[in-house]
């Protein structure tokens, strides 16, 4: 099969315009943005520190009546093992927002954070900075105008526990939030020899906008 | 306090070094990108105008402008909701496999997209790569590895061709 790093060195043949010129032409139309205050700046720190606590209380209302997990918990009472670790976790992605945080108990014990990596790519990370699980979910609508069927992607390196996280992916209309885009993520993890496989069993229409997201770590399959 | 920027002609410089040693290279990746020459063009002038206007608050130039250039062409995609379309005609002189492939690039995700041309075209490592979209390397590999699965019936359709 042709390499693909060989057939895009045809790119090498096609003429370059001068976009240089048209560069600096464009520069001195620029009005230049006064440089935030110090005041502004704190304004604005503020408001996203309201805006993240905001989001917290409203994930915190989200785990009520799953189980004695809770977010943003240091040293959660997720076990590797245990089955009591189900729980369902909601965010929703606001169009304006160029991240949004969810903390979640890892399978590790400890938090887990999703992060929604930047405001032009789709992809949601959830990762752990205390252990090598990682696990990554792409979803989202210009994945889902190709693809319909978000991926459910194994990523996760071997950890302590000598397992891997594996994320499932699904995405559904859910008129009842309104107009905001949701993510829907089912994560959970599993053996090593667990194959990646896709969300056939998902009803997914490539249609809509609107996603709902939820959040789920079910027990461990396996131990 | 308001302070307008000032651009140094030393910073003038530093861009127009990127423009030299980057600028051919940046404009055909995004050409790969976007299937589109306006909006490489538009992407990438805006990109280098804006570094321009920016002056020190941009410290690696080459970077911010790789970066720059790409989320521009991004957004302007999806403005003009073309991320469906499939293009037919491309308006360059290019061999027919390339310009299969970049149609055939039509069809994956942005990111996909993205990680495929300054990957294998651009030629930057993964580290480089997740700097210039803002993801992590792993995050780079996996799409990579997502962009080569979904290509390969595409490949695999041209090497038959071609026989």
């Amino acid at each position: 099969m042709t390499r693909l790093d060989d057939r895009l060195r045809g790119l090498d043949e096609v003429d370059v315009p001068d976009v240089w010129r048209i560069a600096r032409d464009r520069v001195p139309q620029r009005p230049h943005e006064p440089s935030a205050s110090p005041a502004r700046r704190v304004g604005t720190i503020v408001l996203a520190l309201l805006i993240a606590a905001a989001g917290l209380a409203f994930a915190v209302s989200r785990l009520g009546g799953h189980g004695d997990q809770s977010i943003g918990d240091e040293g959660t009472t997720a076990q590797p093992c245990g089955p009591d670790d189900a729980g369902t976790w909601r965010t929703k992605m606001s169009p304006w927002l160029t991240s949004a945080l969810v903390s979640v108990g890892g399978p590790d014990g400890q938090p887990l954070t999703a992060a929604d990596i930047n405001d032009t790519l789709s992809a949601l990370q959830i990762g752990s900075d205390h252990s090598e699980v990682v696990v990554y979910v792409f979803a989202g609508t210009p994945d889902l105008e190709h693809d319909p069927r978000p991926s459910m992607v194994r990523i996760g390196s071997i950890g302590d526990y000598g397992l891997y996280s594996s994320v499932h992916a699904t995405a559904m209309q859910y008129s009842a939030f309104g107009p905001e885009t949701w993510l829907s993520l089912h994560a959970y993890a599993s053996t090593r020899d667990a194959a990646t496989r896709w969300a056939d069993d998902t009803d997914v229409h490539a249609w809509f906008q609107d996603m709902i997201a939820r959040f789920a770590v079910d027990p461990m399959p396996s131990c | 306090v308001v302070q307008d920027t000032v651009v140094t002609e030393g910073e003038h410089e530093a861009v127009e070094r990127v423009w030299i040693e980057h600028g051919p290279r940046l404009w055909r990746s995004l050409l790969a990108f976007s299937a589109d020459a306006d909006v490489a063009s538009d992407a990438m002038a805006e990109a280098f105008a804006q570094a321009l206007g920016r002056g020190p608050e941009v410290r690696d130039h080459a970077r911010w402008i790789w970066r720059a250039a790409f989320r521009i062409a991004a957004g302007d995609l999806q403005n003009r909701r073309r991320e469906v379309e499939l293009v037919h005609d491309l308006p360059y002189d290019m061999p027919d496999s390339t310009a299969d492939l970049v149609r055939a690039l039509r069809r994956l995700s942005p990111n996909q997209r993205a990680v495929v041309v300054l990957r294998l075209y651009a030629g930057m490592p993964s580290r480089e790569v997740a700097s210039v979209l803002g993801i992590t390397p792993t995050t780079v590999r996996v799409h990579l590895m997502q962009a080569r699965r979904r290509l390969r019936p595409d490949l695999e359709e041209h090497d038959d061709e071609a026989r």
